[in-house]
C-alpha cells in the first residue's frame, strides 16, 4: 500500500519469510511499521487512510495506537525478528568492539549538537574498536565522515533505505544484522530501532551521550524525555542484559511473530 | 363423576374438562413438557404419583402406574390408550376427592391446570389444590416460568395462544425465586431450566459453571430462531456470572415439608471434564489480542483428538488436554463455525482487513500454519457451513449494519486516496514521457524509433490477417 513498507528492505524480508519471491517486493495491503517509535507506530510521512490496516511491531504500540483512535491494527512483530529466524547467527562467530549509531535526522531534518564532545565520550567509554553507523545523508557528507574517521573509528553505512519513488538498497537489513552480529556492544545517544535490533541480535546495549536536538521535533508523544522515563533501565553506559533483552523482545514483538500463512493472508499475498 | 372409555384404559372426567382441546398436540399453545432434562425430574417419583398437566407421553413411561391429570378430553383419551396410567380429566380444582399422593409432578406449570370451563383459579388456588392432595412428607415437583428470565428480554412480541384466555398472571403468583420457594414448601430445591419447560434440555443449579455447562447450553440453543440477541451467548454469560438459576427461562422447584424427603436431581456440569470450552478460551485470547496463545490453541485443536469437534463442544481440562464432548466432523466446518462465532454479533475480533466469516475461517487455519492454508481459496472450504454469515439475532443485524456502514466509509476514503495516488503517478508518467521525447531527438534514438515503427507496422499486418 505505502512505499514506506519497502524501506530498509522490510517487505522483501517478509516476502522471503512468506515464500513469495519476486523481483519487486510485493505490495502489502496495509501500512507496515518501519521504525520503532512512541506514537501509533506510523512515521510522519505516512498518509493514514481509514480502514487500511496498520501492521505494528508490539502489543504496547497496538494499545497506544488504539488509544489514539487507530482501530485496524495487528501486531506482526518487526521484520528484523523474521530476518533473524531466516538467517540464524553462526554458532561461534566472534564478536568484537562496539557499533555506535549517532542519532540522525531523516530527510529534511537537521540535528543540532556537539559531535566532538560525543566522540570524546565514545572514545572514553567504549573498551574496544568502534564502528560508527551513519545514516546515508551523513555518510554522504565528507565532513561528518571525516570527523568520525579522524577519531579512529571505522565508519559504515547500511545503505539507502528507499523512498516513495525509488527502492532502497537491497539487503539493507541483512547488512545491518551482519554488522550487529560482529560487535559485542551496540550503542547510541538515543534509544532507537538500531539499539533494539542490536539487543535482539545479542549485543550488550548502551545509551549515553548528548541525545542532541532535532529541528522541528514532534513533541506530541513526549519525545526524548518520555523515552528516558519509560525505558530508564536501558539508559547508561552499562545496562542489565536480561532486562534489555526482555524489553527488546517486547518492543520488536519477537515473541509474537506470525506464521507465514497468516502473514500471507494479512498482507493479501496469496 | 363420569367415566369415559379410552383406547385400553379408563378416563375419569372430574368436571371442567375441555372437550375440543388438546395440550399435547401443540395446536393451541406451546405443547407439552418435553426434553432430555425433563426425564430427570420424572425420575424422582416415589410412591403414589400424580403427573398434572401436559407432559409428553413418552415421559410417562418413566413412572409406571402413575395418575395423570389433563384438561383436554382428547389428551385424556390418548393417554388412556397407552395403558398403565390412571387418567383424570378436568380442572385441578376438582382434585379434592382423590386419595393423597406421595409425589406430584407438574412441570408444565400451574397455568395449564385450570380450564376454560371452570371459574378462573388464581395461581395460589391452583397450588392449594395440589397441596390438598399431597401426603404429608410428600414431594411436589413444580415447573414455573421465570417472568424475569433472560428469554423474555430477547424475545420477539408474540400473539397470544388459545390457552392464554386470561393473558396476565394474577397477584398471587410469587415474584421471584425467593417468594416462589417460600410459597411451595418448607424445604425446597430450585433448578434453572434451559431453554424452557417445553424444551427442557439443560438443568443447572446455583453452582453451575464451566465448559460442560456452556457446551450443553450451546447444544440446547442450536437452531433456535431469530431473536433479539443470541440466546446461547446470553445464557452462557449469565451462567458464567453465577446467575444460571436466577436468570433461567424457567425453574423447577422441588418442595416438601420434610428436608430429608427432597431428592437429588442430576444437573449439567456436575460430571465430566472440568474446565472452560475451547471456544471461550479462543474468544478470550482473541479479545485480549493474545495472538501467540490463540495460535497455540488453534494448533492444539487442529492437531489433536478434538480436531473436527466444534470448539464450543471441546473442554480444555486443567492439564491442558482437549476433551471432545461430541463426535467429530470435518475440521474445516468446525473452523468455519468458530469463525462465524468470532465474526458475528459485533464481537471485537482482532483480524484487520478480514471482510467475511469465510475469510476469517481461512485466517484461523493460516494461524496454525496449516499445510493447506497457503493454497486454499479464502473461504472456499468454509462456504458450505450453514452458519457462515448468518446473523441469528437483531443485535447482530444492527452490529452488521454498523460494520457495513463503517466499511463503506472506509472504502470511500480509500477510493479517494487511490485517486490522489493515481493523479500523482499520471503526472510522473507525463513528465517521464516528455523527458523521453526530448531524448529521442538524438541519432540512436531515431534508429530505435524506426525499429519500433517497423514492429508496429508488422503487428498491424498480422492483426488484419486474424
Amino acid at each position: 500500500m505505502h512505499r514506506a513498507n519497502d524501506y530498509y528492505g522490510h517487505s522483501a524480508v517478509l516476502a522471503r519469510y512468506c515464500g513469495v519471491p519476486d523481483e519487486l517486493p510485493p505490495r502489502i495491503h496495509g501500512y507496515l511499521q518501519h521504525g520503532w517509535n512512541i506514537g501509533d507506530g506510523m512515521a510522519g510521512d505516512h498518509e493514514w487512510v481509514a480502514g487500511v490496516p496498520l501492521f505494528l511491531w508490539s502489543e504496547r504500540t497496538r494499545r497506544r495506537a488504539w488509544s489514539l483512535g487507530r482501530r485496524h491494527t495487528y501486531v506482526v512483530g518487526a521484520p528484523i525478528a523474521y530476518l533473524m529466524l531466516l538467517d540464524p547467527a553462526p554458532a561461534d562467530a566472534p564478536r568484537e568492539g562496539t557499533i555506535w549509531y549517532p542519532f540522525h535526522g531523516w530527510e529534511g531534518q537537521h540535528v543540532k549538537g556537539d559531535h566532538d564532545r560525543l566522540i570524546d565520550q565514545i572514545r572514553s567509554t567504549e573498551p574496544g574498536p568502534v564502528t560508527v553507523g551513519l545514516y546515508w545523508q551523513e555518510y554522504k557528507t565528507p565532513s561528518v565522515c571525516r570527523r568520525y574517521e579522524d577519531a579512529g573509528f571505522r565508519v559504515i553505512c547500511h545503505g539507502y533505505r528507499g523512498d516513495a519513488r525509488q527502492l532502497g538498497d537491497a539487503g539493507f537489513l541483512e547488512g545491518q544484522l551482519a554488522e550487529l552480529r560482529r560487535h559485542r556492544r551496540v550503542a547510541s545517544n538515543r534509544l532507537s530501532s538500531a539499539v533494539w535490533y542490536g539487543i535482539l541480535a545479542g549485543c550488550e546495549p548502551a545509551v549515553y551521550g548528548d541525545p542532541m536536538t532535532l529541528e522541528n521535533e514532534d513533541p506530541t508523544h513526549g519525545g526524548q524525555a518520555r523515552i528516558r522515563r519509560q525505558w530508564a533501565e536501558l539508559h547508561g553506559e552499562q545496562v542489565d542484559g536480561a532486562v534489555a533483552r526482555a524489553a527488546a523482545v517486547e518492543e520488536l514483538g519477537a515473541d509474537r511473530l506470525a506464521p507465514a500463512a497468516e502473514l500471507r493472508r494479512l498482507f493479501r499475498w496469496r | 363423576m363420569t367415566q369415559r372409555q379410552g383406547g385400553t384404559g379408563e378416563v375419569r372426567l372430574l368436571g371442567g374438562e375441555m372437550l375440543n382441546w388438546s395440550d399435547l398436540d401443540g395446536g393451541h399453545g406451546p405443547g407439552p413438557v418435553r426434553g432430555s432434562a425433563a426425564g430427570s425430574f420424572l425420575g424422582v417419583a416415589r410412591g403414589r404419583t400424580l403427573i398434572a398437566g401436559p407432559h409428553d407421553p413418552s415421559l410417562l413411561d418413566r413412572v409406571p402406574g402413575a395418575t395423570v391429570l389433563v384438561r383436554g378430553v382428547q389428551d385424556a383419551e390418548l393417554l388412556a390408550g397407552r395403558g398403565d396410567v390412571t387418567v383424570l380429566c378436568g380442572s385441578v380444582a376438582k382434585l379434592g376427592g382423590e386419595a393423597p399422593f406421595d409425589t406430584i409432578i407438574a412441570l408444565a406449570g400451574l397455568e395449564c391446570l385450570g380450564t376454560a370451563e371452570h371459574d378462573e383459579l388464581t395461581w395460589a388456588e391452583a397450588l392449594d389444590a395440589l397441596h390438598g392432595v399431597l401426603r404429608p412428607g410428600g414431594c411436589l415437583v413444580l415447573g414455573v416460568e421465570n417472568l424475569g428470565g433472560f428469554h423474555r428480554q430477547i424475545a420477539w412480541p408474540r400473539p397470544l395462544d388459545d390457552g392464554q384466555w386470561t393473558p396476565v398472571s394474577d397477584e398471587t403468583r410469587p415474584a421471584g425465586l425467593r417468594h416462589l420457594r417460600a410459597a411451595v414448601g418448607a424445604a425446597t430445591r430450585a433448578y434453572g431450566i434451559y431453554p424452557g419447560l417445553r424444551d427442557a434440555r439443560v438443568v443447572v443449579d446455583e453452582q453451575a459453571t464451566g465448559g460442560v455447562v456452556e457446551a450443553a447450553l450451546g447444544r440446547a440453543y442450536e437452531g433456535s430462531g431469530v431473536v433479539l440477541a443470541d440466546p446461547a451467548a446470553v445464557a452462557v454469560e449469565f451462567v458464567r456470572q453465577g446467575l444460571g438459576v436466577a436468570a433461567a427461562p424457567a425453574w423447577v422447584v422441588i418442595a416438601s415439608d420434610d428436608e430429608a424427603a427432597l431428592p437429588d436431581v442430576p444437573v449439567d456440569g456436575s460430571a465430566g471434564p472440568v474446565g472452560p470450552t475451547l471456544e471461550s478460551l479462543v474468544l478470550r485470547a482473541a479479545g485480549r489480542r493474545n495472538m501467540p496463545q490463540l495460535r497455540e490453541l488453534l494448533g492444539q485443536w487442529r492437531n489433536g483428538v478434538a480436531a473436527g469437534v466444534p470448539a464450543g463442544q471441546v473442554v480444555v481440562a486443567a492439564s491442558g488436554e482437549l476433551v471432545p464432548l461430541v463426535p467429530e466432523g470435518a475440521h474445516s466446518v468446525a473452523v468455519a463455525e468458530l469463525a462465524a462465532r468470532l465474526y458475528r454479533g459485533g464481537f471485537p475480533h482482532p483480524w484487520v482487513g478480514v471482510r467475511s466469516a469465510a475469510e476469517l475461517a481461512g485466517m484461523l487455519e493460516a494461524m496454525t500454519g496449516g499445510p493447506d492454508a497457503a493454497t486454499s481459496v479464502p473461504g472456499g472450504d468454509a462456504a458450505s457451513s450453514p452458519l457462515v454469515g448468518a446473523a441469528v439475532s437483531v443485535v447482530e443485524l444492527v452490529a452488521e449494519r454498523e460494520r457495513l456502514a463503517g466499511e463503506l466509509a472506509e472504502a470511500r476514503a480509500q477510493a479517494a486516496f487511490f485517486e490522489e495516488e493515481l493523479n500523482a503517478r499520471e503526472a510522473e508518467v507525463r513528465q517521464v514521457r516528455r523527458t523521453v521525447e526530448l531524448l529521442s531527438g538524438s541519432g540512436p534514438a531515431r534508429a530505435g524509433q524506426a525499429f519500433v515503427g517497423g514492429v508496429r507496422a508488422a503487428r498491424r499486418v498480422l492483426r488484419r490477417r486474424t
